[in-house]
């Protein structure tokens, strides 16, 4: 009994390795996909955290899996044997004991191999290594999909406070870009239609980004501006006038004596 | 294991030399002798019923005797009496065995006797004991009931009620032999008349050692759920079975069936060994209901379907 229990523990740990070796590479894989998926889509990469949920859940189903039954699978001579040996190891009578016996004579033709499909392995490390190249390859052009809402609001206020003076919506304002027959484009660096004002008025000057296409159906006439004419009053003096300080005539009278002690020395 | 093998295959080879075929039938008899249970045998009359326990008997060396149920048939009959008896100059009582004590009964048609007499015959199967007056004698073991009944004749006969047929461990169906067993059977025996000269294969120590490694064969816990949701699976299937097996069947179905490994020569319990002995342990104690009986449904019908669900 003794012998038969250490064979099915030496069993179930070479099964366990064997297990979690193929649930390494299922997640190895799902974590890579995921990855690059999540790149692509400009999604959030944490999500990618997913596959490790996936080893947990995984590598505690298939350490709970009865390995005796896998065992049967694989090797037929043993079909239901090696689960009544296990389910009745701690009786002790000579009809199990034969079993036991004959159990682990039978477990010499069981090869560890068996359990791995070399196929099935070789085929996932291949996607692994494809897929990490991938990765590595893409990663410089990061090419997204699709922007997401923080990148969008990230640029616009990178371009509220840039040197360009657009001080008001920003460079991927759509409201904006729409008007005076301009086809709206993403890259828009021309920014605000007035740029300068004359007197009271605002100049409006729209500069035309180059390479753009003109859309006719949307172009204005031009409005004339009509000047009127005016001139400047003229400037001319009305009156004469003499200033004369309103000083007490005893403080003149003590300013002029100082003044002359001053000549006289 | 194999050793155990050999000693059936003996025992089978022994029997064959009088009764050609019926391999099924001669190791279903020995499954419910390994479980220390009583059979029920069904079949048509000529198909070797009576000579096959009578050879089984011969070549285990155990006392048989037989008994011819009739409707006139009394339960002393079957037991025994106490009869009046002269001893120097004196009377007394002094019982007198009936053929129930013996190793191996034939009871045959039982189904022809009046239900007291049979209650006699079934509770000594049951208790393993008669009494007789104010007096209960032990019977000799192993003790072991083989009934047989006839299917077609109902007229003058008193089926068995189905408390009573659970207390049989196995309904054997017995079938005709084959056309190349026939033609043997032919050549045998409408020859000139020779007698068998049959070997001792088994004894009752022998007996009492296999019936005690039947019951040492290991099981998996999987094929006792197996056998629990085969039996509770003909309560369950109301739209056929009127009412299902009693957890006799339970018992009996993992016993027969470590007997049945045993005979195979195997040292654990398969679930081809379940699916095989189910049918004898089953098919007399379910029973149908009118509207499975008026499809022309039997009871292995039945089985089949449960067994059909068990995977």
């Amino acid at each position: 009994m003794r012998d038969f229990g250490k064979a099915l523990k030496e069993i179930n740990f070479e099964l366990n390795k064997m297990l979690l070796f193929d649930v390494f590479l299922n997640t190895t894989l799902i974590l890579l996909v995921l990855y690059f998926f999540l790149s692509f889509m400009n999604l959030p990469k944490v999500y990618a955290l997913a596959a490790f949920a996936y080893f947990a859940i995984a590598s505690f189903a298939k350490a709970r899996k009865r390995k005796t039954i896998n065992i049967e699978q694989k090797f037929g001579f043993l079909k239901e044997k090696l689960r009544t040996a296990e389910d009745n190891i701690t009786i002790k009578n000579p009809v199990v004991d034969e079993l036991q016996q004959e159990i682990i004579s039978d477990l010499k033709k069981v090869d560890e191999s068996a359990f791995i499909s070399g196929k099935k392995t070789y085929i996932k490390s291949a996607a692994i290594v494809a897929l990490c190249f991938i990765i590595i390859i893409f990663a410089p052009f990061h090419m997204p999909a699709r922007t997401s809402q923080g990148q969008e609001s990230a640029l616009q206020e990178t371009a509220g406070n840039g040197e360009g003076g657009e001080a008001s919506g920003g460079i991927l304002s759509k409201e904006k870009e729409t008007k005076a027959g301009v086809v709206p484009s993403p890259g828009n660096i021309y920014g605000e239609e007035s740029v300068a004002k004359i007197g009271n008025r605002e100049l409006k000057v729209m500069i035309q980004p180059a390479g753009q296409e003109l859309n006719i159906r949307n172009t204005e006439e031009i409005a004339e501006i009509g000047f009127l004419e005016s001139y400047p009053e003229e400037i001319e003096a009305t009156a004469a006038e003499s200033y004369e300080e309103k000083i007490p005539k005893e403080h003149a009278e003590l300013v002029k004596a100082y003044f002359k002690a001053i000549v006289e020395g | 294991m194999h050793a155990y093998k050999k000693v059936f295959e003996e025992v089978l080879h022994e029997v064959g030399k009088v009764v050609v075929g019926q391999e099924d039938m001669i190791k279903q008899i020995l499954t419910g002798l390994l479980c220390n249970g009583n059979v029920l045998v069904e079949g048509y009359p000529g198909l070797a019923k009576t000579l096959t326990v009578k050879t089984l008997a011969q070549i285990m060396n155990l006392k048989y005797s037989r008994i011819q149920n009739t409707p006139d048939l009394m339960p002393s009959d079957v037991t025994g009496t106490h009869i009046i008896e002269e001893k120097n100059g004196k009377r007394e009582f002094k019982f007198h065995p009936g053929p129930i004590f013996a190793n191996f009964v034939l009871a045959d048609e039982i189904n022809r006797a009046t239900p007291r007499t049979q209650s006699a015959l079934l509770e000594a199967m049951q208790e393993g004991q008669v009494t007789v007056g104010n007096d209960t004698f032990k019977l000799d073991q192993p003790f072991f009931v083989l009934a047989t009944q006839n299917p077609i004749e109902q007229e003058g006969t008193y089926p068995l009620p189905e408390a009573q047929t659970d207390r049989f461990l196995l309904k054997i169906k017995v079938g005709y032999p084959t056309p190349t067993e026939e033609a043997e059977i032919m050549n045998r025996y409408a020859a000139e008349i020779k007698e068998h000269h049959l070997r001792i294969v088994l004894d009752k120590n022998h007996l009492f050692a296999l019936q005690n490694l039947t019951r040492q064969v290991p099981i998996s816990n999987d094929l006792k759920e197996k056998i629990v949701q085969i039996v509770t699976s003909t309560r369950e299937r109301t739209d056929m079975i009127q009412y299902g097996a009693s957890p006799r069947a339970s018992i009996g179905l993992l016993l027969a069936s470590k007997a049945h490994a045993l005979i195979e020569g195997r040292n654990h319990v398969s679930l081809d060994d379940i699916r095989r002995i189910a049918y004898p342990i089953m098919r007399h104690r379910i029973i149908l209901n009118f509207e499975a009986e008026r499809k022309g449904l039997t009871t292995d019908d039945a089985i089949t379907q449960v067994l059909s669900r068990v995977k």
